[in-house]
């Protein structure tokens, strides 16, 4: 006789952050992505929202990475009772019991060890249930607080007084079936699946299964995991990068060489170093495009290392490739060649390592008033279709922004200045000036300005644009006209 | 004292709709503060804050001067139909003289014309026909020589300094064409701190967050107003441009009070004069109502009304409301008059008003006199829908398409609306601002504590939170700004010649309709006389119901001779059982009803004019019910006002009586009563009223009124300022409420049947106008789609009764083109026949199925719900499924539900009937077991809420009425009660209340201490409660 169990995580994004923090257990939690909360206490608002009705709110990001070793962790544990296990949507797993009878005498017993192993892996509040098919134990651990064992026999007596909703049916299918009267699993079971079919169409049919508690298709056991790890225990501890490097294109070749048998590249590598100490270090590398091209691997794993250096000396490598399609790229006959996206990515990492993070990128005009305001996009090579050259009407002048605008002393009353001093301390007098021109804006939030511009040729012959802060009556050095 | 080196010749308003954050008399007030003499309004393509700008400019001696920010058409078409049209820039157009102002009007007419709103588009070749008299400035280069051609030397080009060089750029090419410059302002906020509003504003009209908005937003605060000096410093290096704008003022010479309005000429035959015919047609009409003679009373006030009728020079008004009148007579339409018109005896002969004065001692003056200085007012009653439909087409058909207008409704933003526009702007989420707009309060009633801030506090917002400031600041600000201009209900004015020449017309959402853009508050400081066509849902009740009785009760009915004073009818209204009846079903009339008593018309009269808010603020009701009731003694104030207030037992309740005690002991004269009653009017101004007290105080000083009383007259009168009743209204509201009473005691079924087709209307649901008809003994019968029309039916049953049936009208999403096929398609065979037949879609043959409609194809509800869900379309249409139903079939509680959740209506058990044994297990009385309880003891009830009220001048009380299958009573939630269970008395739509009885005089409320939700059903399911401001 067929038994399944099915393991279902209520509020995963929760869950999760649950599982790092446990302490956060009894607070108001609220779990953000972006700006909107997505679980926990007061979903749909913002942060700021959210914190002016409730001071005391603690607000974690969502984690996919969370979530996906959370999701992992509760198929560890399932694997941990049967290796006949299948992975559902996230946050629910099915395991096929057969075969379990002889660990777990008792299908109550398995609940208990379930519980007590999810405990383990920090994954709490998740609800069980047990019965003769996938359909029956999926409901089993969703009705109420879960933990029910359904019997073969006890099946239709479980799941009749049922009600709908917890089949999750399409809205309208379930506003349509309550109007009919339907408002258990039961009381659907009892309809001829034919007429539903005419009436309401395939889905209600299905719905209709399910409400029998049949599984609309046969259980698919997960298939082992396709890991490409590789690692090296180097012996002694290495704090030299070259040397370091050395060890990694070994590493590297051997995971590119296994996932080319497959028809996959590396997408992006997870490189865990084991520190003379005992800790671990840990860095994502992303390649920018799938590649199995060793050496632009380890260059990028180097520069990673190069911006943020283990504090030790390493001991063991472990790098594990998350695999990608190889993507063919199509040139453009029009278009001058653009550079390899592996090659591309591995020079904005050289820059951002010399820049810092989230500071190379292509830039874009933002829309403000405000002179200063920038953009700065993820960099992506391809063709690009240029503005529209405006007709030429002859030289003008350039403005030289000078960022940031460089604060400066002016001197005179009220009005525009009649002496300007650098921060070089060098002096010249305001021989003209146009201005004010006056800016005033984004009044709504942190970044509000107020300012007065002036246009001044000064005693050295150059013409600088510079500002008046109104707010604090600080002046500035705006740019300089070329 | 030297003249100001500088006129402000460009200002838009918050009537340029999202281009003005300032109101129109702010400008004016900012511009009299900083020593401006003179003031152009130029608001974008429309003059609809004109007439305020030039109204308060008179008061604060600020010359203003009238013109328009007009938008061209541009080349090429729009891409779909919600696209602005294409535009090739705007020019301001300022009105030179009266020829100019009328072209002006002309402009912006065509401009609106082809349109909805809230576009207008001005083709460059109506600006060449109609350019005399105007001047133009031209802020677009492009502009420049166009305008030059069409304009002359009235064409100048707008130079701006708004501390802006790209602006800079542009007055230096404005500069080298050969347009002489002019300096304005463009001022778009009275002070620099409008900026903030006026972004936000720009964000409505782009449809963008400020954090989105970048450079749609203005860079700066400088376009507000500045003192000319200011100005003069600005333009300095410009003084030819300083010097144009003093130019130009001096050839603006027109005014607002130079509009040459001109009440249209009556058609009269060769010979005839207007006094004549006048004369002629009122005392036809007073032999007829005299019964064939004109008493010496009557003809003395005929004479003595049209001596001043004529002193006026107002004969063609009342010839032409009587043209109105004899037209819908004509056509068999009822019509009445209401308000201050009733006080005339020539309106009352002329068959405008049906009041007899003279009988009830009305008050000319109050309708009509010499100090007015204005239009009288005269408002028509017709029966709401197509009748009152026919009637405007007539006036747009005889006074031309360009000769009458209907007036606008300024709509404004109100709080909840503030909110959730100002929100959208501030970039909060949208459940976010649902939640704050539910948080503002709907209601009339507003303490401290319902402020803004205060009610965002209580539902649990941090106003001190940098973005909730930010929103209550925007939300203070925009409040009563102008939104949008809509259609006033009833009002048109009509002109001689063109009325598009003195006020631009923009074409309404109703075919052949055309709006002013002026509301009528305008239009009557703008002298235009104005006609109110009123629709009034009675009427046509009353138009409605008459064929009825005929038809099925056999019985011809006069509404000019109704029996008057019928037993039955006033045994009726002395019960306070008045539900449908008009003006006299409100809870609060109610309540009054059984202390006043009524037996005669009057009583009635007094009825409809007690329940206002000047009666009850001046603590009136009070006494009266007293008095009446004989546990107070009838005393006046003073022995004069005893002529004035005996018929009220000495308690002041009409405006009228307000006047005469004025006159009486205070000597004003009756127009300067009449300017009293203004100053305490709707928009009453303080220093008005403090004048006006002042002089009533002096007046009674020299009568030698004592203080005290002094003091209690002042107090009487001064509660009228909260709109008291005009006698001569309250009658004629009394009369329609004495029919519907009379139609409703005698002829139930017809009256509910013409309730029902003409609703919406009057104070109850559908659903409470069949359960009281039903408890009435009236036979309600349910939607059939072999019986039923569209409307609702009078149908005769086997026992010679008459019944109700309900018009398919009430099937909720069901087409009328499908009720009508089902009317003249069936019998049907089948609900296959039915849906093949009428060609029903799926979800209305659901709809009848589930109501029940398809009961006489032999078919439950739920067996006909599983048959049509067979039913195919296309080629196979009407086939159905014989398959037997496995559907268990609906509860009687299931098909009440269903029934409200179809209809609105159900003709079956009241909802609160299915949960009656669980509500007696828990103590719970019914509605009619309550009035045998005695005055003070502990009670359970419970029902379906069906109105909610919290009236301003109730101090916080909230009344209620449930309603059950007995009934329906009423309760009383005190103010702290109300602000601990504000969300549940708010929602629920079934409670259960619990407090102590009070049962006095035949009125009955519970006080209510406890309360608890039953919302058994969801609230969607319940007709909506009538929820009161």
């Amino acid at each position: 006789m067929d038994r399944f169990a099915c393991l279902y995580v209520p509020d995963l994004p929760l869950a999760t952050a649950l599982r790092n923090e446990p302490e956060l257990r009894h607070r108001a939690l609220a779990i953000v992505d972006g700006p909107t909360i997505v679980a926990g206490w007061l979903q749909g608002l913002t942060v700021a929202q959210a914190e002016a009705v409730r001071s005391d709110l603690v607000v974690r990001a969502l984690s996919l990475e969370g979530i996906h070793s959370a999701q992992e962790a509760l198929i560890d544990v399932a694997i941990s009772v049967t290796p006949r296990v299948e992975e559902s949507e996230t946050g629910t797993i099915f395991l096929d019991l057969a075969g379990t009878g002889a660990i777990f005498p008792s299908e109550r017993g398995l609940l208990g060890a379930l519980e007590k192993r999810l405990a383990e892996v920090g994954l709490e509040g998740v609800r069980m249930g047990i019965g003769p098919t996938c359909t029956v134990a999926w409901l089993a651990a969703r009705w109420q607080h879960g933990g029910q064992i359904v019997s073969s026999h006890g099946t239709r007596g479980f799941l009749d007084p049922l009600p709908l909703d917890l089949l999750d049916p399409p809205e309208e299918t379930f506003d349509l079936l309550t109007r009919w009267g339907i408002r258990t699993l039961g009381e659907l079971r009892r309809i001829p699946a034919s007429s539903l079919g005419s009436r309401l169409g395939e889905p209600t049919v299905w719905l209709a299964r399910r409400a029998r508690g049949q599984d609309l298709r046969p259980f698919q056991p997960k298939s082992p995991k396709l890991r490409f790890e590789e690692g090296v225990q180097i012996g002694f501890p290495v704090g030299d990068l070259e040397r370091l490097a050395f060890f990694l294109r070994g590493v590297v070749d051997r995971l590119t060489r296994r996932l080319r048998l497959r028809g996959l590249a590396v997408r992006e590598l997870l490189l865990e170093l084991l520190l003379e100490s005992g800790q671990n270090f840990a860095r994502t590398v992303k390649t920018g495009a799938p590649t199995t091209e060793a050496p632009v691997l380890v260059s990028l794993l180097r520069l990673a290392l190069e911006k943020d250096p283990p504090p030790e000396g390493v001991e063991r490598i472990r790098v594990v490739a998350v695999p990608g399609g190889v993507e063919p790229s199509q040139l453009d006959l029009f278009l001058p060649p653009l550079p390899a996206p592996a090659e591309l990515a591995v020079a904005v990492a050289r820059l951002e390592a010399l820049c810092g993070p989230g500071k190379v990128g292509a830039p874009s005009v933002e829309d403000s008033h405000r002179p200063e305001a920038k953009g700065l996009n993820s960099f992506a090579a391809g063709p690009r279709v240029l503005p529209k050259s405006a007709a030429f009407s002859g030289p003008t002048m350039a403005l030289r922004a000078v960022r940031p605008p460089e604060q400066i002393r002016a001197y005179g009353a009220e009005g525009p200045p009649v002496k300007i001093e650098f921060s070089d301390h060098r002096r010249f007098q305001v021989l003209q000036h146009a201005g004010p021109w006056r800016l005033f804006g984004e009044w709504w939030g942190e970044s509000c300005f107020a300012r007065d511009y002036f246009d001044v040729e000064l005693g050295d012959g150059g013409v600088y644009r510079i500002y008046r802060n109104l707010d604090n009556g600080r002046w500035f050095l705006d740019g300089i006209y070329d | 004292m030297t003249s100001p080196p500088y006129v402000e010749l460009c200002t838009r308003s918050a009537f340029s709709f999202l281009e003005g954050a300032s109101l129109p008399e702010d400008l004016v007030e900012r511009a009299a503060e900083l020593g401006h003499g003179t003031l152009a309004l130029s608001d974008t393509d429309g003059l609809s804050g004109a007439p305020r700008f030039y109204k308060r400019g008179k008061a604060l001696g600020v010359r203003t001067l009238i013109g328009a920010r007009v938008t061209l058409q541009g080349p090429g078409q729009r891409r779909r139909k919600n696209d602005p049209p294409p535009t090739s820039g705007s020019v301001v157009l300022l009105s030179r003289d009266r020829r100019g102002y009328r072209n002006l009007c002309r402009i912006l007419t065509l401009g609106h014309a082809p349109y909805q709103k809230p576009w207008s588009r001005v083709h460059i070749q109506d600006l060449r026909e109609y350019a005399q008299g105007l001047v133009c400035l031209v802020r677009d280069p492009r502009l420049a020589a166009p305008m030059r051609e069409i304009f002359r030397c009235d064409a100048f080009a707008e130079i701006w300094r708004h501390a802006d060089p790209d602006e800079e750029r542009l007055n230096r090419s404005l500069l080298a064409t050969d347009l002489p410059p002019v300096a304005t302002g463009d001022v778009r906020h009275a002070s620099p701190k409008g900026k903030r509003l006026l972004d936000a504003l720009s964000c409505l009209r782009h449809k963008v967050t400020l954090a989105s908005a970048g450079r749609l937003l203005l860079p700066n605060a400088e376009r507000h107003l500045r003192s000319p000096h200011e100005m003069a410093a600005r333009f300095r290096d410009l003084p030819e441009a300083l010097h144009n704008t003093l130019e130009i003022s001096e050839r603006c010479e027109f005014s607002l009070c130079d509009l040459g309005y001109e009440f249209p000429d009556f058609a009269l035959a060769a010979g005839e004069t207007l006094p004549q015919k006048l004369r002629e047609l009122t005392e036809l009409g007073a032999r007829e109502r005299g019964g064939g003679r004109i008493s010496p009373e009557a003809r003395s006030q005929i004479d003595h009304e049209l001596a001043m009728i004529r002193r006026l020079g107002l004969e063609g008004y009342f010839l032409i409301v009587w043209d109105i009148v004899r037209e819908c007579r004509a056509r068999g339409i009822l019509a009445q008059g209401r308000g201050s018109a009733a006080n005339s005896l020539v309106c009352y002969a002329l068959g405008i008003t049906a009041i007899d004065p003279i009988r009830y001692g009305l008050l000319f003056e109050r309708f009509l006199s010499e100090e007015r200085g204005e239009w009288p007012d005269i408002d028509i009653d017709l029966p709401s829908g197509d009748r009152r439909e026919e009637i405007l087409q007539y006036v747009y058909r005889r006074y031309g398409p360009h000769g009458a207008g209907m007036t606008a409704n300024v709509i404004s933003y109100r709080p909840r609306s503030a909110v959730r526009e100002m929100g959208k702007v501030l970039g909060l989420a949208g459940v976010q601002i649902d939640r704050l707009a539910r948080l503002v309060s709907r209601h009339e009633y507003v303490d401290d504590r319902d402020a803004l801030r205060h009610q965002i506090e209580r539902g649990g917002v941090d106003p001190r939170a940098p973005v909730i400031r930010h929103l209550l600041r925007l939300v203070r600000e925009v409040q009563h700004l102008p939104r949008h201009l809509s259609q006033h209900s009833g009002g048109m004015v009509i002109a001689k010649g063109r009325l598009d020449e003195l006020v631009p017309l923009e074409p309404a959402r109703m075919p052949n309709r055309t709006i002013v853009q002026w509301d009528k508050d305008d239009c009557a400081d703008m002298g235009i006389i104005k006609i109110d066509l009123l629709g009034l849902g009675m009427l046509a009740v009353l138009e409605e119901v008459i064929p009825l009785i005929r038809e099925h009760d056999g019985v011809e009915v006069d509404l000019a001779k109704l029996p008057a004073d019928d037993p039955r009818t006033y045994e009726m209204l002395r019960r306070a059982d008045t539900v449908g009846v008009f003006q006299v079903e409100s809870r609060a009339q109610m309540a009054t009803l059984p202390r006043m008593q009524p037996r005669c018309f009057y009583d009635l009269v007094v009825e409809v004019a007690i329940i206002r808010p000047g009666p009850i603020v001046g603590n009136m009701v009070q006494p009266y019910l007293k008095r009446r009731a004989g546990r107070e003694p009838v005393s006046y104030a003073h022995p004069d006002l005893a002529p004035i207030l005996e018929r009220t037992l000495g308690v002041p309740i009409f405006q009228e009586q307000l006047l005469r005690i004025a006159m009486t002991v205070a000597g004003f004269s009756g127009g300067e009563a009449e300017e009293l009653r203004r100053a305490m009017g709707f928009k009453r101004s303080v220093e008005r009223m403090r004048a006006i007290e002042a002089k009533l105080l002096a007046g009674m000083r020299e009568h030698g009124i004592d203080r005290a009383t002094r003091g209690e007259i002042v107090k009487q009168v001064t509660a009228f300022a909260l709109y008291g009743f005009p006698e001569s209204h309250a009658a004629s509201f009394a009369l329609l409420a004495y029919a519907s009473a009379y139609l409703r005691a005698h002829h139930h079924a017809c009256f509910l049947a013409a309730m029902l087709n003409c609703y919406p209307l009057g104070f109850y649901s559908p659903a409470t106008l069949v359960k009281d008809a039903q408890r009435h003994g009236v036979r309600v019968l349910p939607i059939c789609v072999q019986q039923s029309d569209w409307p609702c039916l009078i149908e005769r049953q086997t026992d010679g009764q008459n019944g109700v049936r309900l018009g398919l009208r009430y099937a909720e999403g069901l087409r009328e083109a499908a009720g009508r096929r089902i009317e003249t398609a069936r019998p049907f065979a089948s609900t296959g026949d039915l849906a093949h037949r009428a060609d029903l879609h799926r979800d209305e043959l659901a709809r009848l199925a589930e109501i029940g409609a398809c009961a006489k194809l032999g078919l439950e509800r739920r067996a006909a719900l599983w048959q049509v869900s067979s039913v195919q379309q296309g080629l196979l249409a009407g086939a159905v499924s014989e398959t037997p139903s496995p559907l268990a079939e609906m509860t009687p509680f299931e098909q009440t539900l269903a029934d409200y959740r179809g209809t609105g209506i159900t003709t079956g058990p009241h909802l609160v009937s299915h949960l009656r044994p669980e509500l007696r297990r828990r103590g719970v009385r019914s509605a009619s077991e309550l009035r045998d309880l005695p005055d003070g003891q502990w009670v359970r009830t419970a029902g379906v809420v069906i109105v909610r009220q919290r009236p301003a001048t109730a101090k916080g009380f909230l009344f209620m009425t449930l309603e059950d299958e007995t009934g329906t009573s009423n309760s009383i939630v005190l103010p702290d009660l109300f602000e601990r269970q504000r969300a549940l008395l708010q929602t629920a739509g079934l409670l259960l209340v619990e407090g102590p009885l009070q049962n006095q005089e035949g009125v009955i409320h519970v006080r209510v201490r406890r309360l608890e939700s039953l919302d058994h059903a969801t609230r969607d399911e319940l007709p909506r409660s009538h929820d009161f401001r």
